[in-house]
């Protein structure tokens, strides 16, 4: 069982877990409102890839990965999906130089 | 209980719901080939008509709820699903501490000459 803490990394990991053995791997996703805490797991029963966060600024990075599994898990053809999307990126504010 | 992808969506909606103070509620997504994993005698016999579908199971510990997502309805369920999400997931705003700058209360004199 491998903890993540980074989503980049889990999504990379998570989507090379799942084109090695499609049939195989599965995508759990929990939620505890008393903690408010979400734990999200990828397995095939051999190779576990997990990461928890409590943060509403990763329900984009959340949504993401669960796209990316709705998509491919229903889908007949994996190819178009095993080819690299691009990362997530933040934004950030621009910050006025102060004259 | 196998259900639709509307009554699905309905039935997760109160899962969150009754959820709320105690328990936890568990989503799984899986591939399915519509084929068990093992090879019996009659998988063999039969042709392998391949359908791929995704398997969406939630369950709160007590109750169990499951639907078949096909490839026509994909765009509509992950629609309707990132809403629930987005409904019921409340989740803490994380707070970055901007350093602040100390500023001197004695600012460095240069190239004061005195008189």
């Amino acid at each position: 069982m491998v903890w993540y803490f980074d989503f980049e990394e889990f999504y990379v990991a998570a989507k090379k877990l799942f084109f090695s053995n499609p049939l195989k791997t599965r995508f759990l996703f929990k939620y505890r409102n008393c903690d408010g805490k979400v734990v999200l797991k990828v397995t095939d029963d051999q190779v576990c890839h997990k990461i928890a966060t409590k943060y509403s600024q990763d329900l984009k990075h959340i949504k993401r990965i669960n796209n990316l599994f709705i998509q491919s898990m229903a889908n007949k053809d994996l190819q178009t999906y095993q080819k690299e999307t691009p990362k997530l990126q933040n934004k950030k504010k621009k910050v006025r130089a102060k004259h | 209980m196998l259900l639709t992808n509307d009554q699905f969506l309905l039935y997760l909606k109160k899962l969150f719901e009754s959820n709320q103070k105690t328990g936890s509620v568990f989503v799984t997504l899986k591939r399915t080939n519509g084929q068990p994993p093992h090879k019996t005698n009659s998988t063999k016999k039969k042709k392998q008509t391949t359908n791929y579908r995704c398997l969406c199971r939630a369950t709160d510990g007590k109750k169990k709820i499951s639907t078949y997502i096909e490839h026509r309805n994909i765009v509509r369920f992950q629609i309707q699903y990132n809403t629930i999400l987005q409904t019921n997931l409340k989740l803490v705003k994380k707070i970055v501490k901007k350093k602040k700058t100390k500023k001197s209360k004695f600012p460095r004199k240069s190239n004061i000459q005195k008189k």
